[in-house]
């Protein structure tokens, strides 16, 4: 039963991620996103880690994929079929994807695969208390540079979105939120 | 002093039961199945019940009678808060008949998921409220992060709806609804940590129950808090005055104007449910859920206090209801900009506040010293230090502006 669940929630997982890759339409790309995150997140649930699981929805499902779809609505012509990739864009994409296949696989190569016996009643997993004190103690330095590196996002983005306004007086610049906009506009 | 039997779920004392009557244990799907069929029964009657009391509530503000005729005949021409009672039934039956329109050039498959994604979240979400102890689906540990995930999914629904549409005011309802509720979400999530971090625990029978150990309600060192969460939640859910996302009089009705028959409906009976949720989630964290005042928690299962634990529960959540459908016919909706103004310089900030105030009271709780008396005092003091802070700092002409959308609303 639980290996059938697995099973299920693997293929929930990997065929809209290929979805994804394959599908021109981008709003349907970014809606297989989204359930391809939401069976990862199952995945982690059944491996007892609830509290990865929840935040996986709220940060990648809810928030970022959200985020990803509302980009594609304030895009002109997103319906329209796509070009044809560059030669340069598939060169470097394939030697990304390389490159990311051999730091997995040296990861793959790394790990111990214990052989854990599968509980079989539902076991609590990670507690949130020990979560917490692994962040503040023993993984302390990535935790805080995990911040610093949010917070140069977080600047980053408000650079680049002042930029774009000064651009001249009376032009409506393409800024994320539509809101901005309206009230331009309104004014 | 701690009960473990309130943490337990709802099904197994179905399945005990079951088991006593006919000596047949039941299957873990069909016990899923049972708790479903009731959390839908539950939902779709408390709904259907809430349509009609907002319209009884509206006409009263409005001071006219709302619908009076549908219903038992005894009841015809009495009094206003009794007619009409199946108007609401009424209104399902008839919507259930009609023809479902899926546009021509509309992308079919997101339009139909849509409606069903977004009463589906609803539902799934209300597996961990606590109606009364032992009475929720099942006590999560991450209950209350499991909530917000699962709920953060039903901007995903409005978006599906108003890109699928193939409509520019459709189109338009969902941006600004994506917009809303990714900016409300923050200070929401912001104003739901103080609780958790007092609480020390993520599961919504133990918020609860934290709650019975301090002594007082979690409103009352972080009133702050609570009423960040609830202005938080109106817009979450989309009401009035923030209901930007469908405001009828520039988007016909933003996401859910190409919906018709039970498609419209189930984004109108998730509107409702997501009202519920909300204010089940606001009883349990911040007005101490199912709790008896000076009625100590029993040590073993105890009918008499589950039953009064529940009544108090649907009273302090019904109470919030009324408070939200009061507001909805009471403001004007909120301009675009002034939204967004609100979530992000005024709510947000004001979370943090709140969160370093419940950080002191769980410091205080960690040390054995939080008497009611110091938690009451500590809320007490930074309230007043928020209102005090912004006579102080609060420019004229802020207050002008703010005047002037109240008085002209929505006719900008």
């Amino acid at each position: 039963m639980t290996e059938l669940l697995f099973y299920f929630l693997c293929g929930l997982t990997l065929f809209p991620a290929l979805a994804v890759v394959l599908s021109n339409n981008l709003f349907h790309a970014g809606l297989s996103l989204i359930v391809s995150f939401l069976g990862v997140a199952a995945i982690y649930a059944t491996l007892s880690a609830p509290f990865v699981a929840g935040i996986q929805v709220l940060v990648y499902a809810g928030a970022i994929a959200v985020i990803l779809l509302f980009a594609f609505m304030l895009t002109h012509d997103i319906g329209k079929p796509l070009e044809a990739s560059t030669r340069i864009q598939q060169s470097s994409s394939a030697v990304a994807c390389l490159l990311l296949l051999g730091l997995i696989g040296r990861v793959l190569q790394s790990s111990g695969w214990s052989q854990s016996t599968a509980p079989s009643s539902p076991d609590p997993g990670v507690t949130m208390v020990a979560l917490g004190e692994a962040f503040l103690t023993k993984y302390l330095v990535p935790f805080e540079l995990v911040s610093i590196l949010l917070l140069m996002t977080l600047v980053g983005a408000i650079v680049v979105a002042r930029k774009e306004e000064q651009e001249g007086p009376g032009h409506i610049s393409a800024r994320p939120s539509g809101f901005d906009q309206e009230a331009e506009l309104a004014e | 002093m701690n009960p473990v039997w309130i943490h337990n779920a709802a099904g197994e004392y179905i399945r005990e039961s079951v088991r006593t009557a006919t000596g047949w244990g039941m299957p873990d799907l069909l016990l899923m199945i049972v708790m479903l069929a009731l959390v839908l029964v539950f939902l779709c009657v408390s709904a259907l019940f809430l349509i009609w009391l907002e319209r009884k509530i509206s006409a009263r503000i409005q001071n006219r009678m709302g619908p009076m005729l549908t219903g038992p005949g005894f009841l015809k021409n009495r009094s206003m808060w009794i007619g009409g009672l199946f108007q609401t039934a009424a209104d399902a039956i008839k919507l259930l008949i009609k023809e479902l329109i899926v546009p021509g050039r509309a992308d079919p498959i997101p339009f139909i998921v849509a409606p069903i994604l977004i009463f589906a979240v609803c539902v799934t979400a209300f597996v961990v409220i606590p109606f009364a102890p032992a009475l929720s689906v099942a006590d999560l540990n991450i209950g209350i992060l499991y909530i917000i995930s699962v709920s953060s999914l039903s901007v995903l629904s409005i978006i599906m709806a108003g890109w699928s549409s193939n409509n520019k005011y459709s189109l338009l309802g969902g941006l600004r609804s994506a917009a809303q509720m990714l900016s409300y979400e923050i200070p929401l999530l912001f104003a739901l940590l103080g609780p958790i971090l007092m609480a020390g625990t993520l599961s919504m029978q133990g918020i609860v129950v934290a709650q019975y150990q301090l002594g007082v309600w979690f409103i009352v060192p972080s009133l702050l808090g609570a009423v960040i969460y609830f202005i938080a939640s109106i817009a979450e859910v989309n009401r009035p005055p923030f209901d930007i996302p469908e405001a009828e009089s520039e988007l016909v009705a933003g996401y859910v104007s190409e919906y018709s028959g039970m498609m419209f409906a189930m984004f109108f009976l998730a509107e409702f449910c997501n009202m519920m949720l909300v204010c089940a989630v606001a009883t349990a964290v911040f007005l101490g859920g199912w709790l008896v005042p000076f009625m100590p928690i029993p040590e073993s299962p105890d009918l008499l206090y589950t039953l009064v634990g529940g009544a108090v529960f649907f009273l302090k959540m019904y109470f919030l209801i009324l408070v939200m459908m009061w507001i909805r016919w009471t403001f004007p909706r909120v301009r675009p900009d002034h939204l967004m103004n609100l979530g992000w310089k005024f709510l947000l900030p004001m979370a943090f506040l709140n969160l370093l105030v419940c950080a002191a009271v769980g410091v205080l709780q960690a040390q054995g010293q939080a008497t009611w008396w110091i938690v009451t005092l500590i809320g007490a003091v930074s309230v007043g230090l928020v209102i005090v802070g912004f006579s102080l700092f609060t420019r004229h002409e802020d207050t002008a502006s703010a005047s002037v959308v109240l008085v002209s609303g929505g006719a900008q």
